[in-house]
């Protein structure tokens, strides 16, 4: 199965919200220099990382559930893989959301790309797309495993 | 505290308002009436040009405060065209 990669370190600081105009009535948190730093890190792990709810093995969410199964059916490389939990860590989960202002979880990341959620992943992977990302990626397993001469 | 439901003709009415050149929006509430999930197609030629993630943005900041609000949101986004030869 996929690898698990282990949760965010948890930073030592504090989070300050400030609301923005009162027009949109929306709260702003700017992500600290740590939490950034550590979201940062965390898409480099791998060529692919994706911020899930729960884990590869135990999704606990539908969307996460269905990028998990997508990515499986296309054949990634558990090797080249890497998922966090945001469940396990409030600050990675509000701090993903922030660094690439989305505001839903799944989200993916090729190659420290951010691709989209599950609505994306879905969309790209009927029209091909998705095949295509990941083969030029290349963090598909080998077909058979063996050499083909 | 916000305890104010979020309903389908809230979000319409949202999009109606904050998205450039709707054309129409289907928006269903997959949460049984609690206001809590929903999902959305959007059809806009706003969409022409823009790839997937740009569209999602549009989408998402058109509804930003709404989203914030909810517990899951998933969005389809048709430009006009797209959405002439989607088989429905």
């Amino acid at each position: 199965m996929f690898l698990r990669a282990t949760s965010l370190l948890k930073p030592t600081f504090r989070m300050v919200a400030r609301p923005a105009s009162i027009m949109q009535m929306q709260t702003r948190l700017f992500l600290s220099t740590e939490v950034k730093k550590a979201i940062e890190e965390a898409i480099g792990t791998a060529p692919v990382v994706l911020f899930m709810k729960g884990t590869p093995e135990f999704p606990q969410c539908g969307f996460s559930r269905a990028t998990i199964s997508l990515l499986g059916q296309q054949g990634v490389d558990p090797a080249k893989f890497a998922a966090f939990n945001v469940l396990e860590d409030p600050e990675l989960r509000n701090g993903i959301k922030e660094y690439t202002e989305w505001p839903t979880i799944p989200q993916l990341f090729v190659n420290k790309e951010f691709v989209g959620g599950c609505d994306i992943i879905t969309n790209m992977s009927q029209s091909g797309e998705l095949a295509k990302l990941l083969e030029d990626a290349d963090v598909l397993v080998p077909e058979d495993g063996t050499e083909v001469n | 505290m916000n305890s104010t439901l979020i309903t389908p003709d809230h979000l319409k009415a949202r999009l109606a308002e904050a998205m450039p050149e709707l054309y129409t929006a289907i928006v269903t509430d997959t949460s049984g009436g609690c206001g809590q999930s929903f999902t959305l197609v959007v059809v806009s030629n706003a969409f022409v040009g823009l790839n997937r993630i740009q569209r999602s943005r549009l989408v998402n900041q058109a509804l930003s405060a709404e989203i914030a609000e909810i517990h899951a949101f998933s969005c389809k986004c048709f430009s006009e065209d797209e959405w002439a030869k989607q088989v429905v």
